[in-house]
């Protein structure tokens, strides 16, 4: 299965090519105030607009380098009453695509524990790739958010 | 009334007093001479009259014997009586007394004989009024006729008879009968009365005179003693007034004043005197009350400055303590000074004879830094070379970095398109994925593409490092040239500062030589100035060492100064202030 790799600080993660909708580079994005922090901004892509979080900023706290290889990705995220909303995510270092032997993964041992993004971590891969699920990275409060969008 | 009035008039009253008494008393003593006097007097004009009294009664004794008796001694008397009373013969003393008694008894004189005086100059002597020695001349004229018929007498017993004429020429029988018959007839003795009563009328008068006259000098005399016993009285009533008026107006308000100054003696100040008189004790005692006030005002006084003068003595016996102290550790830096300025006389000599090297060393250095000169002559030129050499290197340089800066825009340029390649790629690939068996293919295009991107990215990177090493190599380079530039410009600036110091110095060591001269004079001098300096030194170490000696005698004074202090303080605080 082919997954997109990204940076959180110096550790690697991946997402499903599969839940993504495309990799774009970084645009003008236009401020919402008084928005919490990690909420970067909003564009408008192919007539609807997104709204693009700060996944670093959102889960260490510190804001994502600026560099060529940070790009705005769009996923496809699962809410909890089923509807499918896109979400602009801006990753650091994603650049690269690679495929994932399926039956490689194993379950995060603190999966169990409030709050944990990472489901699973593959063992056969160059690094100890973190598999993320979108839904699960986003907080409760930018989940009462994307519903009141909807 | 001020005392000292009351005083002058109780005083001339004295004086007035005493001046009457003066007076008074000599003229009673007078008018006592004067009335004993008079008695004198009387009694002496008893005598008299009564020693003519006696005169006749002497003759008629004799002339009565004389016949009686036939003796002639008699008749001797007889004569002796009658020379007597004219003055013929010498009075005896004391005629007045009993003589012829004695006489007639043993032919005796009981008293010796005196001058010769009649009867009628004591008279005189005895200064009878006129009316009075009238009546004792007209008495004596009596007795003498009375004696005329007594020597008729005793010439008839003799046989003796008066003729015509009045003379006794007539001789005859002697007639005793005749003789006793003149002697005891009524005739005699009527005789004898007209003797008597003259000098009877005379001591009357005589009385009444005296009488008047003593009575004129008693009450006199009375007069004056009234006098004089008013005057004591008055000097008495002046005497008890005065000493009434010093006990009540002097002595009782004085009790007072001394009282209180005995108790501001004690220190109680709040003491007054309430005697209020408009006298001189008024004044003393509101004087007393002033003055007592001012005391107050000065105890008060007294006490704080006593209190400050402690105070000050107190700091004044730590300052000395600190200025004794300085001064030893002066002694002690004036020692170290008497040492430190001994070993500068000692440097001075060994500089002064340093000195004749010195000069020969200027010598060398004056040639020795015109050698220098002519180098940095030298030295310059050189490095003007090398600054046109270098700004030469400076413009290659800038050409070099122009250059390169094309180079990285390329760079750039190429990293953008290798960038949006990877980009295109990573979609391609997530597309192909989606599009399962059929994207299989696309899949490994998409993945050679990005392939490529990456190495492309690596080699611009690579080339990208290499530009920015060139271009900081280049910019440190103009840097350095620049700075070099500058430390070049600087050096060629400073080189002709030092060549014209270098000028400067040559001159200078040229003209050092006769100030090298002087300068050693200089040395010479300062060198005894040192060895003055030292004496000196050695003088005021003695100094201080005195000073010290004199400090701690100030500091024993001040002790006792602190100590007086104490004591004032304690005197002070003796005085009471409350009223």
């Amino acid at each position: 299965m082919q997954y997109l790799s990204f940076k959180l600080g110096d550790d690697f993660y991946v997402i499903p090519t599969a839940d993504i909708v495309t990799v774009l580079p970084q645009l003008r994005l236009t401020e919402i105030p008084q928005a919490a922090d990690y909420i970067t901004g909003l564009f408008r892509y192919r007539g609807v607009v997104h709204l693009v979080i700060d996944l670093s900023l959102l889960t260490r706290g510190e804001a994502s380098k600026r560099l060529a290889s940070t790009r705005i990705v769009l996923v496809n995220c699962t809410l909890l009453d089923g509807k499918e909303v896109v979400l602009g995510l801006l990753l650091e270092s994603a650049f690269n695509t690679l495929m994932l032997a399926d039956d490689g993964w194993q379950d995060n041992p603190l999966k169990a524990t409030p709050g944990q993004v990472v489901t699973s971590i593959h063992r056969d891969g160059d690094e100890p790739y973190q598999r993320v699920t979108p839904e699960q990275l986003l907080t409760a409060n930018v989940l009462e958010i994307l519903h009141a969008n909807q | 009334m001020p005392i000292k009035r009351m005083m002058y008039l109780l005083i001339a009253v004295n004086v007035v007093a005493l001046l009457c008494m003066l007076f008074a008393a000599p003229a009673v003593l007078t008018s006592h001479e004067q009335v004993g006097k008079l008695h004198e007097d009387r009694y002496h004009s008893y005598l008299l009259a009564d020693e003519l009294r006696q005169h006749s009664d002497d003759l008629t004794h004799m002339v009565r014997s004389y016949v009686s008796t036939r003796d002639l001694r008699f008749k001797q008397y007889f004569n002796e009586i009658l020379a007597i009373t004219d003055g013929k013969a010498p009075r005896p003393i004391d005629y007045n007394r009993p003589y012829w008694d004695y006489v007639a008894a043993n032919s005796d004189k009981p008293r010796a004989d005196g001058s010769e005086i009649s009867l009628v100059e004591l008279m005189h002597q005895a200064r009878f009024p006129k009316e009075e020695m009238e009546l004792l001349e007209f008495s004596k004229h009596q007795s003498d006729d009375l004696v005329n018929t007594e020597i008729k007498a005793m010439n008839a017993l003799e046989g003796m008879f008066m003729d015509e004429s009045g003379y006794y020429t007539i001789k005859g029988d002697p007639d005793p009968d005749l003789a006793r018959q003149l002697l005891f007839s009524p005739g005699y003795y009527a005789a004898k009365v007209k003797i008597v009563r003259p000098i009877d009328k005379l001591t009357e008068k005589m009385e009444t005179r005296f009488d008047n006259l003593i009575e004129a000098g008693e009450k006199r005399i009375y007069m004056l003693e009234t006098l004089l016993a008013v005057c004591l009285l008055l000097v008495f009533a002046s005497v008890t007034v005065t000493i009434w008026m010093v006990f009540s107006r002097v002595i009782t308000p004085i009790k007072g004043i001394v009282d209180v100054v005995v108790r501001v003696g004690k220190g109680e100040l709040g003491s007054k005197c309430d005697y209020t008189g408009n006298n001189e004790l008024g004044t003393l005692s509101s004087e007393v009350n002033a003055m007592t006030d001012s005391l107050k005002d000065l105890a008060g006084n007294m006490q704080v400055s006593s209190g400050q003068l402690s105070e000050s003595a107190s700091n004044m016996a730590i300052a000395t303590k600190e200025q004794e102290a300085t001064t030893a550790e002066q002694a002690v830096s004036t020692q170290e000074i008497v040492v430190s300025s001994q070993e500068i006389s000692q440097t001075a000599q060994v500089l002064l004879d340093n000195m004749g090297e010195v000069a020969n060393s200027v010598d060398i250095a004056a040639s020795m830094a015109q050698q220098g000169n002519d180098d940095l002559q030298r030295m310059e030129n050189v490095l003007n070379g090398m600054v046109s050499a270098s700004k030469v290197i400076s413009q290659k340089l800038a050409a070099l970095n122009e250059k390169t800066s094309n180079i990285s825009m390329v760079v750039t340029t190429i990293n953008k398109v290798s960038d949006q390649t990877n980009l295109l790629s990573v979609n391609a690939a997530i597309e192909a994925d989606k599009a399962g068996e059929a994207g299989i293919g696309f899949s490994t295009v998409a993945s050679e593409i990005r392939r490529l991107a990456d190495q492309t990215a690596v080699a611009t990177w690579d080339i990208e490092q290499l530009v920015k090493e060139i271009q900081t190599a280049v910019s440190s380079g103009v840097m350095s040239m620049e700075k070099f530039h500058e430390d070049i410009d600087k050096g060629v600036d400073e080189m002709q500062q030092v060549s014209g110091k270098f000028g400067e110095i040559v001159e200078q060591v040229r003209i050092l030589g006769p100030h090298f001269e002087a300068v050693h004079e200089g040395m010479e001098s300062q060198n005894i100035g040192a060895s003055q300096i030292s004496e000196g030194i050695s003088q005021l170490g003695e100094t201080v060492t005195n000073l010290l000696e004199s400090i701690r005698f100030s500091n024993q004074a001040i002790d006792e100064v602190n100590s007086e202090a104490k004591n004032l303080q304690s005197t002070c605080s003796r005085f009471s202030l409350e009223s």
